[in-house]
């Protein structure tokens, strides 16, 4: 059923057309279509996420609805409930999903997409920066923070923020293109 | 601050003074140190003035980012629900990576891929006319969209080489970016520099015939222990006289050609 639904509409089911463009996939899913099936691919045959048989013979979620349930959670911030209605998916698959899916792109995509720029991307930067004004400009540096509601009562004092409230402090440096070169985290007080 | 980064092979000259340690631009909470450039806290001439513009100009390509970053992923709009930071971590870095990602494959198509080039255009076009005044004169802004405009149709402009140049090395396309090297005047340094790396491939500055020696910093690369090189640095970083030094060259030398480099911003 949820993976019908998903056919039906992004990608195409009994020869009709998807229901939905390939922008309003965009628009929906948060990444190019090309990122998303590339985590896909990497991922539907990894042991939670391809197909099962449990024990009385039934087919379990495809990997499909795991993904796109998954990708649901960080693209709407939903609990891991709400898309339930959508890709017929379990509290506990939800969960599951979104823990390994963040698993996976953060510890087997970073090498590659979240380091220090290398020698070739600081000239580039340097290049830019030069006609922008500034020299020796390696790119932007600032903080944001993100409030935490399920931070522990005993840690409370440690993630107080001016306002009474638990946050995480994001630091992130990026270009001017909004790619990101590091991003780390502090408390509030801390620098 | 171990002393490992930033990389301190690209110095850069601000006003005749050469430096080694790469900067970033931060707003005013953070600590006075060297690698730090901050807007000054209260302007009192209308040169900090012009200086604080270009510098929050520049600096909201990260007040953007968290922006971007909380609109494309709704996970960052509500309370954080996990148990404990590592997990905290795990998402934001997920997050960031899909953000990468589609940057990497959006990039070229951004606004801010073709502004330097447009900007290098309205530079010929200001030498031309209105020889660089501090103000921006009438006759500069009439004249410089179609400068811009020149550029953009000749397509291989003095300054739009720069642009053209990363992008070849951005594609890792190994074309003439080194014929593009560009006559404009802050940037030919480090044009040069990129169009080696599109043609060699290797170790930059080096590996180029004719390319200017790096010699600034050649004394300091001696070999030294470990907690002393960290040490150095430390020293290095925390200088907070260096940190006003850095940012009273830069203001001085954008002073210098401020219309020019305010104009994508104003308006």
């Amino acid at each position: 059923m949820g993976l019908h639904c998903i056919l039906r509409d992004y990608f195409g089911v009994d020869g009709l057309p998807p229901v939905y463009s390939t922008d309003q996939f965009e628009r929906r899913s948060r990444v190019p279509r090309a990122v998303f099936l590339r985590i896909f691919n990497a991922l539907k045959d990894r042991p939670f996420w391809k197909q099962r048989i449990n024990a009385t013979g039934q087919l379990q979620a495809h990997p499909l609805r795991k993904v796109v349930g998954a990708f649901r959670v960080l693209a709407y911030g939903e609990c891991p409930d709400r898309g339930d209605e959508y890709v017929r998916l379990s509290r506990t698959t939800f969960d599951k999903a979104t823990k390994l899916l963040v698993e996976y792109v953060a510890d087997e995509l970073r090498p590659a997409y979240l380091r220090p720029p290398n020698q070739n991307e600081v000239e580039r930067i340097l290049a830019r920066n030069v006609l922008r004004g500034m020299p020796g400009c390696l790119g932007s540096l600032d903080c944001s923070h993100w409030e935490w509601a399920g931070c522990p009562k005993g840690r409370a004092g440690t993630f107080q923020d001016g306002n009474g409230k638990r946050v995480i402090v994001l630091e992130a440096i990026c270009d001017e293109d909004l790619w990101i070169y590091h991003v780390f985290f502090r408390g509030h007080l801390g620098v | 601050m171990t002393g490992k980064w930033p990389p301190t092979n690209f110095p850069f000259t601000v006003i005749g003074n050469t430096r080694t340690l790469l900067y970033y631009l931060v707003d005013g909470i953070y600590p006075r140190l060297a690698f730090f450039v901050a807007p000054y806290p209260k302007p009192s001439s209308r040169k900090q003035q012009v200086f604080n513009r270009l510098q929050e100009a520049l600096r909201k390509d990260v007040e953007r980012l968290f922006a971007v970053l909380t609109l494309r992923f709704h996970v960052f709009m509500h309370p954080a629900r996990h148990a404990n930071v590592p997990s905290l971590v795990l998402t934001v870095q997920a997050v960031v990576v899909l953000h990468n990602m589609e940057t990497e494959l959006r990039r070229d198509g951004y606004r801010s891929s073709t502004r330097g080039a447009e900007a290098a255009g309205e530079e010929g076009g200001e030498v031309g006319a209105a020889a660089g005044g501090v103000h921006a004169g009438g006759s500069a802004a009439t004249a410089a969209p179609a400068a811009a405009a020149a550029a953009a149709d000749a397509g291989n402009g003095a300054g739009g080489g720069v642009a053209q140049g990363d992008a070849n090395v951005d594609m890792g396309v190994h074309a003439d970016a080194a014929g593009g090297a560009p006559g404009s005047s802050g940037g030919a340094d480090h044009g040069r520099g990129v169009g080696a790396a599109g043609s060699g491939g290797g170790d930059m500055l080096d590996a180029v015939p004719g390319a200017p020696a790096p010699a600034a910093h050649a004394a300091e690369e001696a070999p030294v222990l470990e907690f002393m090189r960290v040490l150095m640095a430390t020293g290095r970083d925390k200088d907070a006289f260096e940190h006003a030094a850095l940012r009273d060259d830069l203001c001085e030398h954008v002073l210098k050609e401020c219309s020019r480099l305010l104009l994508p911003y104003l308006g």
